[in-house]
């Protein structure tokens, strides 16, 4: 997965946002979904209404879905 | 609705008699109360298709309401499923399965001597990708509820005034709609996916899905919902890995209606029931 050119265009647009701490990786069968691996205190911010733009950035790189991993921990 | 509900009774009485595609949803279950009630129950017939695709909850619901109204109810098996079509889960997956549904339900009509067969489509349902509708339409079914013109919150009324308790039942459409197009239909995904729903409706969730991504579970709930999925992450987890996924990723944009048709092209959303 971690040819995957647009995992390292999300992981920098991520740093932009102030999201540094936030690991992304590539899943689904048309690899369509990128999963956020992120420190729970980040989580709220993740799912407020501030992450519309980081949303619509990831969905301009490809992704159809975005999603956050709920058990990190188990990466 | 005066004119609305005066042309459902006139529909209902020109088809004379007959048999309803009977999922437990709220349309159907309406459909059938008000046949029933225009019609008398000699002349009406529920059936529900049972397959693994059908929530066990809503046969079950489907079961108890014919019971307690009254509605004359007989499940038929259908074997969508070992069609391969079906199974391969293309973007028609719909065509296959109610063509499937409608040709058993007409074989039941034949059988009974029952001269219409119905489904509970509303004037709602036009518009949306549903390639299932044109099954409907190869073998003459009827849809009375979208022929009078009633939508989804005038049957909900409707519902209400006669005591189905469907009336504020979330729409529920069946189990394999939770399977990305082109990721395989298979027994084993819907029973992943009805157990990891039932288990999180058990937490307290009342409004989401769990979407089927092979190994992974993504769960798209109810924005007001997202807080107390992340303060139960714990038990989410665990909900949904028991279920038999490795991984559970909550979707930022939370749940919303046909999120599996996003992202796709006029073109991938293949209409027609011959293409496959």
């Amino acid at each position: 997965m971690s040819e995957d050119p647009r995992a390292a265009s999300a992981s920098a647009l991520l740093r932009e946002e102030g999201l540094a701490d936030v690991d992304v990786r590539v899943a689904g069968h048309q690899a369509e979904i990128a999963v956020l691996s992120a420190p729970p205190h980040l989580w709220a911010r993740l799912t407020g209404s501030d992450a519309t733009r980081l949303i619509d950035g990831m969905k301009d790189l490809g992704f159809r879905y975005v999603t956050l991993d709920l058990d990190p921990a188990a990466r | 609705m005066q004119g609305k509900r005066e042309s459902l009774v006139r529909l209902l009485r020109e088809y004379r008699s007959i048999v309803i595609g009977y999922s437990g949803g709220v349309d159907s279950v309406f459909l059938a109360k008000v046949a029933v009630d225009v019609l008398g129950p000699d002349r009406v017939l529920a059936v529900t298709g049972k397959s693994d695709s059908l929530a066990s909850w809503m046969e079950g619901t489907a079961r108890e309401v014919a019971e307690r109204f009254g509605i004359p109810w007989l499940e038929v098996e259908t074997r969508e499923m070992q069609d391969p079509r079906y199974a391969a889960n293309p973007s028609n997956r719909c065509y296959f399965c109610k063509t499937e549904l409608w040709t058993r339900l007409g074989e039941v009509a034949r059988e009974r001597g029952f001269e219409t067969v119905a489904d509970g489509s509303n004037a709602d349902d036009i518009g949306d990708h549903r390639p299932g509708s044109i099954a409907g339409g190869e073998h003459g079914v009827r849809s009375p509820l979208l022929e009078a013109g009633l939508t989804k919150a005038e049957i909900r009324d409707w519902s209400r005034e006669l005591g189905l308790p469907t009336w504020d039942q979330p729409a529920a459409p069946c189990l394999a709609s939770r399977i990305p197009y082109g990721l395989e239909v298979t027994p084993e995904r819907l029973g992943q996916i009805e157990s990891a729903e039932l288990a999180l409706r058990a937490l307290g969730f009342r409004d989401f899905r769990v979407r089927h991504h092979d190994d992974l579970a993504r769960i798209e709930i109810h924005p007001a919902e997202i807080a107390g999925a992340l303060r139960l992450h714990r038990a989410v987890v665990d909900a949904v890995r028991s279920a038999g996924f490795a991984s559970v990723a909550l979707d930022l944009q939370g749940y919303r209606r046909g999120s599996l048709n996003e992202g796709l092209s006029g073109a991938a959303l293949v209409q027609l029931g011959a293409a496959g």
